[in-house]
């Protein structure tokens, strides 16, 4: 019981992070409790019941972790800690009996949170301009337009800086291997194919061995990133189409 | 073309629903405190209808393993019937033209500072707004969810195709298996072929924004419920969560972050729309009014937490178990109990579902 609880503690702490909410929450429930009987049965009760039903030790390890397994840390979206937060800085600025009470405890609550709290549009490895209509990496746009301007459906191995997306621009594309490498979806049971992204993605193996096992796979093109160091692929049955965005784009050779 | 693309997403995204929401409201007599109000509930409760049928009409023809174009039939015909019924509904009871708007303690006295904060959220959440139009988040695990609807959409196939490397596999393999009771994909997919749009561009820049605003919309109604129907704050209920949800940046796991990055996929749905309106619903119980159409709406609430994602199939059932046992007990309605349980139908059924095929 006490390792499940310690589990729970460290979801609480992975999902505040060290974010003033969680102490705003449990001040807010507080405060409440004062604030007469209807916001004490309407909001603060059912508040304090949930969180105990999510977060007690005893459902977490019989029930949560069966059910959810390696997301719990998702139930705590049920807590509805901006609710309650909300409620009680607005109620704060009824103490003062003035029209404008709330209005004040609102904009400190706001300044408060812009100085305090971390924007989450500061994260730039979260968010990018957008470049195209599809919001994919404008190298996966590319690289796909190109592919599909020269087959309709066309089989590819490609890296995996791409191959989460060019499924996404157009169903028509196959792949060897995508997400599944990396054991999600259905993981990757094909000894070829785990050898195959381990050889793109370590740049280990010869320019023969990654031709071969491509062509029993029949792909039709290979797409390696510019640091790649397989030489000379010509040699093996590709030929090469062309650089972009930062990949290269080899094509199989038709028998003449 | 693009004029054409434009009326389509107003009439899918907007018309669709607003008119489903305005007859769904009619019915059953329900009151506003203020026109935010009412046209905000009209939405919302259109979308949950239009998700609820394809939650129900959906996941069978996926186990029968049919095809998008079946379900998108069968689908429109449920829509079409509701506003027959609906409609026939109105003129026979010969209900009211006019949405009853009560004024509560909503006469708007401190114009200034509703004004103030209109303006506020008007600027946060149209900053949040552009982000998700003009800016992009790159999530991999798009690699499933987006790409699953872009196979329904161009082979018409329900989870028998492998989004990881697009072979036809027949059958509902590793973590698709999930996908079959909560098939958020195909929903976007159907809405996609309605607009011709394609799931790519309707998921990451056409829907994001109308899902947002649903969003604000559902915390809107909850500051309504909370103090009286007063409008101002209302409006500064909308302004804290659009506040919170920006400044909550500190980790990837809370809910603020899944609604401003990646609202399009179905768990992040669930928790930016329909956690805060199901909790609007709820907090309706407290007032125990004899409406049977609550009851209603938590049932379409829970359904379409179903359609959304497997997570969604058990929200629903602890938030309604818990509030709903809660305010029962709190004004002693006990027949009320049979009304909570239907309320937890989908997620008895859908969880039943998710466990078997699992």
């Amino acid at each position: 019981m006490s390792a499940w609880m310690n589990e729970i503690i460290e979801y609480i702490r992975r999902y505040f992070n060290h974010s003033p909410l969680l102490y705003l929450y449990i001040a807010a429930l507080l405060f409440l409790l004062f604030r007469g009987k209807r916001i004490r049965r309407m909001v603060v009760y059912p508040s304090m019941i949930l969180t105990v039903v999510v977060m007690n030790p005893i459902c977490y390890g019989y029930i949560w972790i069966r059910l959810i397994e390696y997301a719990f840390w998702r139930m705590l979206w049920m807590i509805p800690v901006i609710p309650v937060i909300g409620c009680a800085v607005i109620e704060l600025g009824t103490i003062l009996h003035k029209k404008w009470g709330a209005l004040v405890t609102v904009s400190i609550f706001v300044v408060c949170m812009v100085v305090f709290g971390t924007n989450v549009y500061q994260n730039t490895t979260w968010y990018q301009k957008g470049n195209n209509v599809y919001k994919l990496p404008y190298a996966s746009v590319i690289v796909a337009q190109t592919i599909l301007g020269l087959d309709e459906q066309p089989v590819v191995l490609a890296p995996s800086g791409l191959y989460c997306y060019l499924r996404q621009y157009s169903g028509d594309i196959k792949l060897l291997y995508g997400r599944d490498a990396e054991t999600y979806i259905l993981p990757l049971q094909d000894t070829d194919l785990i050898q195959l992204h381990a050889m793109i993605e370590d740049n280990t193996g010869t320019s023969k061995e990654l031709c071969e096992l491509a062509k029993e796979h029949n792909a039709e093109f290979i797409v390696l990133p510019d640091s790649h160091t397989f030489s000379e692929i010509g040699q093996y049955g590709y030929d090469f189409v062309g650089w972009m965005e930062g990949y290269c784009l080899y094509q199989v050779k038709t028998a003449e | 073309m693009y004029i054409v693309t434009v009326g389509l997403i107003i009439v899918w995204l907007v018309i669709v629903p607003m008119a489903l929401g305005y007859l769904m409201s009619r019915v059953f007599e329900k009151k506003f405190t203020d026109y935010c109000c009412a046209f905000g509930f009209q939405y919302i409760v259109g979308q949950l209808v239009m998700w609820g049928c394809f939650q129900i009409l959906a996941v069978p023809v996926i186990l029968a393993k049919g095809k998008l174009s079946l379900v998108m039939i069968l689908w429109g015909m449920s829509i079409a019937a509701i506003f027959a019924i609906t409609i026939g509904l109105i003129v026979r009871r010969k209900l009211p033209r006019i949405l009853k708007i009560e004024k509560y303690k909503s006469e708007i006295k401190a114009k200034l500072g509703l004004l103030l904060a209109v303006l506020a959220v008007a600027v946060i959440v149209g900053y949040q707004c552009y982000h998700y139009i003009f800016c992009m988040h790159l999530d991999e695990d798009d690699a499933r969810f987006v790409v699953n609807a872009v196979d329904a959409y161009e082979r018409g196939t329900l989870f028998l195709t492998n989004p990881a490397n697009g072979n036809y596999v027949g059958t509902w393999v590793g973590e698709m298996v999930k996908d079959v009771s909560s098939p958020w994909a195909i929903y976007l997919a159907m809405i996609s072929k309605l607009i011709g749009i394609y799931p790519t561009i309707f998921a990451h820049t056409v829907y994001p924004a109308f899902l947002l605003v649903m969003g604000y919309v559902a915390f809107y109604f909850i500051g309504n419920t909370m103090f009286y129907g007063e409008v101002t704050k209302s409006w500064l209920m909308v302004l804290i969560a659009a506040v919170v949800h920006m400044s909550f940046g500190t980790s990837l796991y809370n809910q603020s972050v899944f609604t401003l990055n990646r609202i399009w996929q179905g768990k992040a749905t669930v928790a930016g729309v329909m956690i805060p309106f199901l909790l609007y619903l709820l907090l309706q119980l407290y007032y125990d009014k004899q409406d049977k159409g609550s009851y209603v709406l938590l049932f379409f609430a829970g359904l379409s937490m179903c359609l959304m994602s497997g997570m969604g199939i058990f929200f629903s059932g602890i938030m309604i178990g818990v509030y709903g046992v809660w305010f029962t007990l709190l004004n002693k309605r006990w027949k009320h109990i049979l009304y909570i349980a239907i309320a937890c139908m989908p997620t008895v059924v859908y969880g039943l579902s998710y466990v078997l095929i699992k």
